[in-house]
């Protein structure tokens, strides 16, 4: 009996568990269901695998192994090795009732941190460039034609650079929800704040549309990627190449 | 010089001074020649004693003993009996101490009532000397005294008479005028239990002037405002317990109750006859003697308070004159008008039940127990009005009907006829034949779909860009995708790392997510075969990132100190760090890359890597590799004025591309057919479903 390769084997499990996942067309079944739970079962212990070869050990144990004892206490040693152990520790507390108020230590300053760096990247690296590039749009290049260019690639520069304000303004118009009182009671903006607004809508659903057009695009590469797999295990099995 | 402290305010006076500096309070005690009820202190004021009911200051022992509490006075008669006094205590402490001291000896000779001789004469079991106290020897040696003297009169002469001889004249303090009330009148006729008599009367009726408290207490001739006149002498076992209901049916172990011919003696009757005026008494005892006791089981205390005496009438006339009551101003301002009706009608004594528990019990007229305002009645009308808005009400409408629609019942529903999913089994057959049909193009002999033939000027600058990068640095690719996007990225991506691998520039991968390292290695391994590559040397992986925003921040700051292990590292590298490869020679930060792209299909990450590594990337260009779908919000990065992305590779269109100009082998020709057919397909579905649609609301507008 010929040994059967291993990418070979692999190659076949493969294809099994995409006709498994197809197979979805025509209803939740157990195949589907199968497929989904390997997938979410591999996909999690690969993951604490990586987690515990990439960041625990290297991290929190080798340096146990390897250091010796006097270097873990030194300077370097207390900011790299032990405040990360106790803060370790004192997530572990979490578990808990009665002392899962000390966990609430490491918890903060992982969402103290991660906020500061967010917002911080948020405002330098797209607030403050987006805006002006927002108001940079028509800019005296774009308005006004230059020497030896043609009036259709100035009027397509200026058209795009209006339609762009345009739909900058009436979008965060859109998503400004300060309103006067009526006496009725409700709230109601102006109208020409309804009439920007509404504008402001119907670009965001131009972009949600070309978004949807893109999820479908990336689709149909799937399905034709993986069609075009299945066609090579046929072919490879039928041709026994 | 001396000084006596005051005792209502503690201030220090001359001993000299008869009313206190500070409050005016009497500083003299009024004890040996009790002056008149107006001269006596403020704190007393008021209190108006019967003539006949107080005894004087020389039989009353407990007014010697708190006329001694206050001056010390009266108690240094008695003084000799007790220790001396500390000479570091103060005076006024000396006095009280010798006040209290006497308080042991018990009431002194003179004082001892009747009913206590007798009671000690009925008890009198004590045969041995040294345990009887020295008060008591004399009270009994003054009663062989009075027998030898007087004989027969506790027989013939009645002990109310004979207090009411010894009755002083003066009224002591804090003895109010002591009189029989109606109330008590009133109580005569009903009927009393036996043993009334002996003990706390069980059946007070509710508050009542302070002299008739003191008349209906079978208690000696103690001082009214005196608390719980507890002879000594007695033991404590033998009084019951305060608060402790009587039956009248129960007999007291503690003390049987007497027959009824012992009640009309009389003898020894524990009566207040020192607080009982004399004439009332006297006529009062006279009528009961009269009295039939087969038919009236009334005891003699209260068959005293006849209401025909003469000075209860008196009072009934004086109380007819009593001008009404009225409430001042402001009072008759703040009473509430209409809001409380009570229900209770106020009935007469005779119709109002008797009360049948607690120390009133046999009484009729008393106040319940219940208060008024527990009792069911019908809320006021005129209370309170709401001043409700038109808005509140409308709300109050929609809450009554939310609260409403609660209360339905939901009918049940009927379990719906399994159809089948034909049009989904349509749409997917749709796609998939147009997928499945173009692998057969070449055997049908069927012309596939154009390679696109329109480039973009963005799609120049990155092809450009990738084949001007020199190879001396190794550049970064960070992939930060899931395995269910590796279909298309894995397309599209592979086009530009292909090319990378072509021109041998060195790469080293990354990923933020747990599953990035292995669709790196899968993906260089799949391109590396073609071209030689071997990981390690080629390639290499850093592995996991993890931290997110932070660690991406920290990498490009610093990289070895956030990558501690590398990821299916070569077995050169697999005992040591990942930066002891030859590839990442020279590379301390983000900005000793040569390139970074970014593979991912997600926005999120594509803007945290544009956001946290543009201030240390420096002039190390970052180019996207992204899905379709990520494509409109990832552009503004890359078309603003001040880039923060370098180029951008989306879309299978555009890796056709990319392949097709950077002289790649085209292997993607049939996955380009599938990928135009579905497309078609796709959009004939798009509009069969919208003109659909627009057929539905054109019948429903037609029907309206």
């Amino acid at each position: 009996m010929p040994e059967l390769p291993l990418d070979f084997i692999e190659m076949i499990v493969a294809a099994f568990v995409t006709v498994m996942i197809l197979s979805y067309v025509i209803g939740d079944n157990v195949l589907f269901r199968i497929a989904t739970y390997l997938f979410i079962g591999i996909a999690s212990g690969f993951a604490g695998a990586i987690a515990w070869a990439n960041v625990v050990k290297p991290t929190l144990v080798q340096p146990l192994i390897d250091k010796e004892l006097v270097s873990l206490f030194s300077r370097e040693g207390a900011v790299t090795f032990l405040i990360p152990w106790m803060l370790v520790l004192f997530l572990l507390l979490k578990l808990s009732p009665r002392l899962s108020r000390f966990g609430s230590l490491p918890v903060a300053l992982l969402v103290g941190v991660g906020a500061a760096v967010v917002v911080g990247g948020s405002i330098t690296g797209t607030l403050i460039p987006q805006s002006r590039a927002a108001a940079e749009t028509l800019s005296q290049e774009i308005v006004f034609t230059t020497s030896g260019e043609p009036l259709s690639i100035w009027l397509e520069n200026l058209i795009s650079a209006l339609v762009l304000i345009l739909a900058t303004i009436s979008v965060l118009i859109y998503f400004r929800f300060s309103a006067q009182r009526e006496l009725t009671g409700g709230a109601r903006r102006s109208r020409i704040a309804e009439i920007f607004a509404y504008l402001g809508q119907i670009f965001i659903a131009v972009t949600f549309g070309v978004m949807y057009a893109g999820a479908l695009m990336a689709t149909i590469v799937v399905l034709a990627q993986r069609f075009q797999f299945l066609h090579d295990v046929l072919t490879q099995i039928v041709g026994g190449t | 010089m001396a000084e006596i402290r005051c005792p209502m305010c503690s201030t220090m006076n001359p001993e000299t001074a008869e009313v206190c500096s500070n409050c005016e309070a009497r500083l003299t005690p009024l004890v040996s020649g009790m002056p008149p009820a107006d001269q006596q202190a403020s704190g007393v004021e008021g209190i108006k004693p019967a003539e006949s009911d107080v005894p004087s200051d020389g039989d009353d022992w407990l007014a010697n003993i708190r006329a001694g509490a206050i001056m010390g006075s009266g108690a240094e008669d008695n003084a000799a009996e007790t220790d001396e006094p500390d000479e570091a205590a103060p005076d006024w402490l000396g006095r009280l101490r010798e006040a209290d001291s006497s308080i042991d000896e018990g009431p002194p000779t003179e004082e001892i009532p009747d009913w206590m001789e007798d009671f000690l004469a009925a008890g009198d079991d004590v045969t041995e000397e040294e345990e009887v106290p020295e008060w008591l020897s004399r009270v009994r040696a003054r009663r062989e005294v009075q027998t030898d003297a007087q004989p027969g009169a506790g027989e013939d002469e009645d002990w109310i008479t004979r207090l009411r001889d010894e009755a002083p004249t003066e009224q002591p303090t804090g003895v109010e005028d002591l009189r029989p009330s109606p109330d008590v009148e009133e109580l005569t006729e009903q009927p009393a239990p036996q043993a009334l008599d002996l003990g706390p009367p069980p059946d007070v009726p509710a508050p009542t002037p302070q002299g008739e408290m003191v008349q209906e207490k079978p208690i000696p001739s103690y001082d009214a405002g005196d608390i719980a006149p507890s002879p000594e002498g007695i033991d404590d076992d033998f009084q019951p317990a305060v608060g402790e209901p009587i039956l009248p049916e129960e007999e007291m172990e503690w003390f049987p109750a007497p027959d009824e011919r012992e009640l009309l003696d009389a003898e020894g009757l524990p009566h207040v006859p020192a607080l009982l005026d004399g004439e009332t008494e006297e006529k009062a005892f006279t009528e009961i003697t009269g009295l039939d006791m087969d038919s009236i089981e009334l005891p003699d205390w209260l068959g005293e308070l006849k209401p025909s005496t003469p000075q209860a009438v008196q009072e009934e006339d004086d109380a007819a004159d009593l001008a009404p009551a009225t409430l001042p101003s402001w009072l008759e301002a703040m009473r509430p008008v209409d809001t409380f009706r009570s229900e209770v009608e106020i009935e007469s004594v005779e119709v109002q039940p008797v009360e049948s528990a607690g120390p009133l019990a046999g009484l009729r007229g008393v106040l319940m127990a219940e208060p008024v305002v527990a009792m069911p009645r019908t809320a006021s009308t005129a209370a309170a009005r709401l001043d409700v808005t038109e808005r509140q009400y409308a709300q109050a409408e929609l809450l009554q009907r939310l609260v409403e629609e609660e209360e339905k019942e939901i009918p049940p529903v009927k379990a719906e006829r399994r159809r089948l999913p034909l049009m989904r089994w349509a749409i997917a057959l749709i796609l998939l034949l147009a997928v499945i049909l173009p692998f057969g193009f070449n055997q049908l002999g069927v012309e596939g779909y154009a390679l696109p033939s329109a480039v973009s000027p963005d799609f120049s600058d990155l092809l450009n860009l990738v084949g001007s990068i020199p190879a001396d640095r190794p550049a970064l690719v960070v992939f930060d995708y899931t395995p269910g996007y590796s279909g298309e990225l894995n397309t599209v991506a592979g086009a530009l790392l292909e090319h990378a691998v072509m021109r041998s520039l060195p790469i080293v991968t990354v990923s933020t997510r747990p599953t990035g390292p292995p669709l790196a290695e899968g993906l260089l391994n799949q391109i590396g075969a073609d071209y030689g590559a071997v990981n390690g040397e080629s390639y290499l992986h850093l592995g996991y990132l993890s931290g997110g925003p932070t660690a991406v921040q920290l990498f490009a700051i610093a990289p070895r100190n956030v990558v501690l292990s590398g990821y299916h590292l070569p077995e050169s590298l697999s005992e040591g760090s990942v930066w002891g490869s030859p590839l990442l020679q020279g590379v301390q930060q983000l900005s000793d890359f040569n390139l970074v792209i970014v593979i991912t299909a997600g926005t999120d990450t594509a803007r945290t890597w544009a956001e946290q590594t543009h201030p240390w990337i420096g002039d190390t260009p970052l180019v996207m590799v992204l899905s379709a779908g990520a494509e409109p919000l990832v552009r503004p990065y890359f078309e603003a004025s001040e880039k923060r992305v370098d180029g951008i590779l989306t879309g299978l269109p555009a890796a056709v591309s990319y392949r097709q100009y950077s002289g790649l082998p085209l292997d993607t020709s049939v996955q380009w057919d599938a990928f135009g057919l579905g497309m078609l397909a796709v959009e004939l579905i798009l509009i069969a479903g919208g003109a659909y649609g627009v057929g539905l609301w054109l019948l429903r507008l037609r029907e309206r």
